[in-house]
């Protein structure tokens, strides 16, 4: 079992300055701090969690939603417990690779979860094993990722529909589960690791009906299979995140995908730079982001260690 | 010489990221130490020989037949467990 170590670690982002940008002509403008009517607002954070994914959806009234969970327990339950969070109402699992669900088992271990939902692919890892005994143990109500639309406290989580698993069969990326992420006027879309394929059969299936959305998280960490001319056409973003940590294993994110961003004057919002990304997501007014640490000069094109040409430290376990 | 199961969590090109059954750990393997077991499917598992656990050796990897199969069909029927009070469609929670 592991230690539990994250109750004993300083809350890491106490006295780090904060920076906000309000959503207008460039995302990337930088603009002073300005109230956030938080009765009023919704936020969704990408919290730093190393390279993986994981995101907090806060209702109006503080009801919580856990989109993937990093790989390593610490950020996450840091988070949760800096936000006076006591109970997770819905835990979606975007696919069952560890860097998304590694954190998942002890979560939820201290955090109840209420409502569970993950794309249905198993696993053979015991990370996914355990994500599941955590599951059963808490009595937790499980969904199908299947369309349909959640709604909690007023805020709408749209689930595309699945690709047919004879398009991919036990590939988890491709059957990343897709949420759309509606309040007030904000439209944010998560897809998980998904690639090309699945997001191709997102625009070509007309139940799909995918319009311009004001945040998309950029799926598989910035890969250069993860987002396309096609799917940014059609989404449109004013803004995007990627999720992933400085110097990662697989050189995320990838030069072209960043090159796709800067010729559509995109500055991405970067964990690995930025640390914990906030979208405030208001009734009425506009969509606002916030982050962690300044982006101040730092280049948000700048690539990650091209897998080709960094060392590998195999042969000695290490988490990641 | 003892050895442990790791099981293929996922792959790139260059390399293969494994998890241990042992305690979860998480390693990436480069494609090169692995290349007597290619194609290596998703979710493969292997059986490995190290010095008590500290220090894999994967040029011994072996795959254990079958038990990604074994595994998926246990976790497919949980997972129907799990979800068969799901009621379907929009739900307000």
């Amino acid at each position: 079992m592991k230690k539990l170590s994250w109750y004993h670690r300083p809350l890491r982002m106490l006295g780090v300055g904060l920076s906000f940008a309000l959503i207008v002509a460039s995302p990337s403008f930088a603009q002073p701090a300005r109230t956030v009517d938080s009765k009023n607002s919704a936020t969704l954070t990408f919290v730093s969690l190393g390279q993986g994914d994981g995101a907090v959806l806060r209702t109006p009234t503080g009801r919580t939603v856990i989109i993937d969970a990093g790989p390593d327990p610490t950020p996450m339950a840091q988070w949760l417990a800096k936000h006076g969070v006591t109970t997770i109402d819905l835990a979606v699992a975007s696919h069952n690779h560890a860097d998304h669900i590694g954190g998942m088992p002890e979560v939820f271990k201290h955090f109840p979860v209420t409502n569970y939902m993950e794309n249905g692919v198993p696993a053979t890892t015991v990370i996914y094993r355990r994500t599941l005994d955590a599951i059963a143990k808490r009595g937790t109500r499980g969904f199908r990722a299947e369309a349909r639309v959640l709604k909690i406290d007023g805020v709408a989580i749209e689930v595309l529909p699945m690709p047919p698993e004879s398009m991919r069969g036990s590939d988890q990326n491709d059957r990343s589960i897709g949420l759309l992420i509606t309040y007030g006027g904000t439209r944010v879309l998560l897809t998980g690791d998904s690639e090309e394929a699945e997001q191709d059969w997102w625009l070509k299936n007309p139940s799909v009906k995918l319009a311009p959305v004001t945040i998309l998280k950029a799926a598989h960490h910035g890969s250069h299979n993860g987002t396309s001319n096609a799917w940014m056409d059609r989404l449109a973003p004013k803004a995007v995140v990627i999720s992933l940590s400085a110097n990662n294993t697989y050189g995320h994110p990838h030069r072209p995908m960043l090159e796709m961003l800067r010729v559509r004057g995109l500055a991405p919002w970067r964990t690995d730079q930025v640390g914990d990304i906030t979208v405030i997501m208001p009734l009425t007014g506009a969509t606002q982001i916030q982050s962690e640490r300044s982006r101040g000069l730092i280049d948000p094109y700048q690539p990650g260690t091209s897998a080709s040409s960094r060392s590998f430290r195999s042969s000695r376990p290490s988490r990641r | 010489m003892l050895s442990t199961s790791w099981a293929l969590d996922q792959q790139s090109s260059d390399f293969f990221t494994f998890v241990s059954d042992k305690d979860g750990i998480v390693v990436h393997v480069p494609a090169s130490q692995l290349t007597h077991l290619l194609p290596l499917e998703p979710g493969a598992v292997v059986r490995v020989m190290d010095a008590g656990g500290s220090r894999p050796y994967w040029n011994t990897a072996a795959l254990i037949e079958g038990e990604a199969n074994r595994r998926r069909q246990a976790a497919s029927a949980r997972y129907k467990h799990m979800t068969q009070s799901d009621p379907g469609g929009d739900l307000e929670l």
